[in-house]
């Protein structure tokens, strides 16, 4: 296991050099910079050349990609172009809290409900309680985030006046945007419980069970879930990586200051410290999460070894 | 075994019911803020609402150091927080005395003796002194602060050449005589300079707490100077803003709370004012004014900009003013702004909007005094692209177009094209970029015709006509008129306004005849404020003012 370990990390961190390298010369092959007047020209192009000098963009590109590396290896993601005050680590500090609050909401929403549904759709197979379920889960999977949550905002903010429509201050305000994070995932995960379990329930163990008079209940959420679970636990990996990360509509909708929005913007904006933190963070939080997950493989399903 | 898989459903039912159930049990918004409600203060006379207003901008301003800021959103919320020694006051304007008593001028018209107000303090309540003027004043020109505002200040004497570091800092022409009189000498008698003063680049900072580290980060160290102060920042979620009980004019102040919201998303906003949840708003789509467009609530008030398109005067056929005036002319501005802007803005018939007084009427706009200075008018425009040699559009080059990537660009770009081919016979391709490249290829000439607007800082032609003076067109109109500059420069130095103004005209004139550009609609701020909600203030340059607004 240690073995394992040891190698994963320096794998990981051959991913992440590879992942800074690409980002930092593609970001800058990209026409347009920080200081590139984006509305109206205003500031005349002396002036702005002074401020590239101040933010060292004057160096030749090798020039900053050192500096650049030399200052990550110390922890430090620059400042912001746009926001010069600010710093990408309080970026981070401050807006990944937030983001990851709501999509951790969103987590155990989506797997409560979706293995429900899953579990209810695979047992009463063919039954209503099935094509309800997997109507759900097709629509879910098949109407973009963007619709689901602009529609929503409309029916229950202003056409019901249920809800609120900015923010986070109260636990009210975290309604519309799990859901807006947890339809997507909620549909998949039913479909994918529902065929895993489908196929466990095939199995010879769970025949043996019922044969024994284990009563259907224990059956299903002791027996059979344990095997069925598995296919969520690899999907769990990407799911919290992305959900805890933030979402790019989500938070632009509903207005949380989270993550999810600025690298999208810091992208518009060539906010080039901002593109690259966000990248090294989100790298690394995949990395992780994904590492965890095979580590709980392991744990979970007996037949995995991790190899040492 | 059905009967406990009924129970689980069930259970999922009331999780989802749940959420439904409470939150229709509890209250709506707008009573949140009732219940919030503070009593009354016992002043006499204070209005029994809350005074408290809920507005939104579209994002965190970008700077908070008035001395670094060059952004149109960092401008509204400083515009509230700081004052300098003038201000643009309650008609949204003119400039009138704030931390200065007034000024004695020289006769050169370059030489300005501020006094400033006794009774000027910070927000800590520490007086305000002519040295934090010439302090902050200096700090926007320091190089080695490098700040993108430091243009704004090139009017004061070697501004520029200390900004460029060919003077020093001592050669700067603004002087602490003593704590209360500020020196202040310009390059050239600027009639304009008071509406100057009124840019936030012109604002105080103090010095103790600009050399900390952060001082904009926290509301301990913001002290300001205006109506408000910050007393929460809460970044990308908001920021609360408290009457500055210090400022100079506190007792004109009615309202206690501003609190800033960011919401990114126009329906977001178009939701959260129709909740009641914002009660200013000014960042929603022309869909959603429209709905708007005929209550109570619907403002529109004229910002000095313009929206215009470039004609490329270096490449064929606009190198021939026939053919330009024939686009300009063979349009109809009514229907764009109508239909495709769906606002109640005015045509652009002229390059200087309105907002802008006369010099010499000064309660006539400088529009309205001089008129029109062209028209729409299809058979001359045909009559014109013959005499340039293309009848009807034959034989004319391929023409090329570029918007910005907005959907509103590409819009108004659509329709252009359609009415150049009906009305003329020419065909244009359209081309569109994302807006960081956009003005490159401006600069590098890759285009015939060019989206482009402006908004001006201080409501004298100056600030709209000297964007097209050859050394300002170099890098996209590539145009030039030696006459044109000529009256611009005249202008620069003299203060006799009627002479201006007959020299503002002319200069329009030529660029009428001329047409290197294509004038489209003069801009206006559109917002939404309740109906309970009185005296918010647009300025010319877009700016929402609180200082004099108050819930009822």
């Amino acid at each position: 296991m240690a073995g394992y370990i040891v190698k994963r990390f320096f794998a990981s961190i051959l991913t992440m050099f590879v992942l800074i390298t690409i980002t930092f010369f593609l970001m800058h092959a990209v026409p347009g910079g920080p200081f590139s007047p984006a509305e109206e020209r205003k500031v005349p192009k002396s002036v702005m050349e002074k401020m590239e000098e101040k933010f060292g963009l004057n160096e030749p590109l090798s020039v900053q990609y050192v500096n650049y590396l030399k200052s990550i290896a110390q922890g430090d993601l620059g400042f912001s172009f746009k926001q010069s005050d600010v710093t990408v680590n309080e970026l981070i500090s401050r807006g990944f809290p937030v983001s990851a609050k709501v999509g951790l909401v969103a987590i155990v929403v989506a797997l409560i409900v979706g293995m429900l549904l899953g579990i209810t759709s695979a047992i009463k197979r063919g039954k209503w309680a099935d094509w309800a379920s997997m109507i759900f889960a097709t629509v879910g999977i098949s109407i973009p985030n963007f619709v689901i949550t602009v529609l929503m905002l409309f029916l229950f903010a202003v056409v019901l006046k249920l809800l609120p429509t900015y923010g986070l201050s109260s636990w009210k305000h975290y309604i519309l945007p799990v859901i807006g994070l947890a339809f997507g995932p909620i549909a998949y995960i039913a479909r994918l419980m529902r065929s895993s379990m489908l196929e466990v329930m095939r199995q010879d163990y769970i025949l043996t069970a019922r044969a024994k008079g284990v009563p259907e209940y224990r059956v299903i959420f002791k027996h059979a879930l344990k095997n069925a679970i598995i296919p969520i636990v690899t999907y769990l990996g990407p799911l919290v990586a992305a959900l805890l990360t933030g979402s790019f509509i989500v938070e632009r909708v509903f207005s949380i200051p989270g993550i999810g929005r600025d690298f999208v913007t810091g992208i518009s904006d060539r906010d080039y410290s901002v593109i690259l933190g966000l990248t090294v963070f989100l790298g690394l939080f995949i990395i992780v999460a994904n590492f965890i997950v095979d580590v709980l493989y392991a744990i979970i399903d007996r037949r995995v070894k991790i190899e040492e | 075994m059905k009967k406990r898989l009924g129970i689980v459903l069930a259970a999922l039912l009331a999780i989802t019911s749940v959420t439904a159930g409470c939150s229709s049990s509890g209250t709506a918004p707008q009573g949140e803020n009732q219940g919030q409600q503070t009593a009354p203060k016992a002043e006499g006379e204070k209005p029994a609402a809350e005074q408290k207003i809920i507005y939104a901008l579209s994002k965190e301003p970008e700077e908070m150091d008035p001395t670094l800021n060059v952004y149109a959103r960092s401008s509204i919320v400083l515009q509230n927080l700081f004052r300098g020694l003038y201000k643009i006051d309650e008609s949204g304007k003119k400039p009138v005395p704030s931390l200065a008593e007034g000024y004695e001028l020289d006769a050169t018209g370059t030489k300005y003796t501020f006094k400033i107000d006794k009774n000027a303090k910070w927000s800590d309540g520490k007086p305000v002194t002519a040295q934090d003027f010439e302090y902050s004043w200096k700090r926007v020109l320091n190089p080695d602060v490098a700040s993108g505002a430091a243009f704004y200040l090139y009017y004061i004497k070697n501004g520029k050449a200390y900004n460029e570091k060919q003077a020093k800092a001592e050669d700067v022409g603004v002087k602490a005589v003593d704590e209360s009189t500020l020196e202040v000498t310009l390059e050239n008698p600027t009639p304009y300079f008071l509406e100057l003063l009124c840019v936030t680049a012109y604002y105080p900072v103090r010095q103790d707490v600009v050399e900390k580290e952060g001082w904009t980060k926290s509301p301990e160290t913001y002290l300001t100077t205006g109506p408000f102060m910050l007393t929460e920042l809460r970044p990308k979620e908001k920021y609360v803003l408290k009457k500055n009980p210090n400022y100079l004019e506190a007792d004109k102040v009615k309202l206690d709370t501003l609190e800033i919201v960011f919401i990114e998303s126009t329906e977001a906003e178009l939701a959260a004012y129709t909740n009641g949840e914002i009660q200013v708003s000014d960042n929603i789509s022309p869909e959603g004014m429209k709905q708007y467009q005929s209550t109570p609530d619907f403002f529109s008030v004229p910002r000095i900009g313009m929206q215009y398109f470039d004609f490329n005067a270096s490449k064929k056929p606009f190198d021939d003013a026939k053919v330009r005036k024939a686009f300009s002319i063979s349009i109809n501005r009514d229907q764009i702004i109508k239909n495709i802007v769906q606002s109640v803005e005015k045509p652009a018939f002229g390059m200087v909007p309105y907002g802008i007084p006369d010099g010499v009427q000064k309660d006539k706009e400088y529009r309205d005094v001089v008129g029109n200075v062209f028209s729409e008018n299809v058979d001359e425009a045909k009559k014109l692209l013959a005499e340039a040699g293309y009848p009807n559009g034959q034989g004319i080059p391929e023409i090329t177009m570029i918007v910005m990537a907005s959907q509103s660009d590409k819009d108004i770009a659509q329709a252009l094209q359609s009415m150049w081919k009906q009305n003329l016979g020419v065909d244009v391709n359209i081309q569109t970029f994302e807006s960081k490249v956009y003005w490159d290829e401006i600069e590098n000439g890759n285009f015939h015709i060019a989206s482009d607007g402006w908004t001006g800082d201080y409501p004298d032609p100056m600030t709209n006509l000297d964007i097209f003076e050859g050394v300002n067109t170099a890098d996209d109109l590539r145009w030039n008129s030696a006459e044109y500059d000529r009256l611009l420069e005249e202008n620069r130095k003299i203060s006799d306004q009627a002479k201006r103004m007959e020299n503002f005209a002319k200069a329009e004139k030529i660029l009428a005849d001329e047409m290197p550009l294509m004038p489209i609609r003069f801009f206006e701020d559109q917002f939404l404020a309740k109906p309970n909600v009185k005296g918010v203030l647009k300025n010319y340059i877009g700016h929402t003012i609180f200082e004099y607004a108050h819930v009822e």
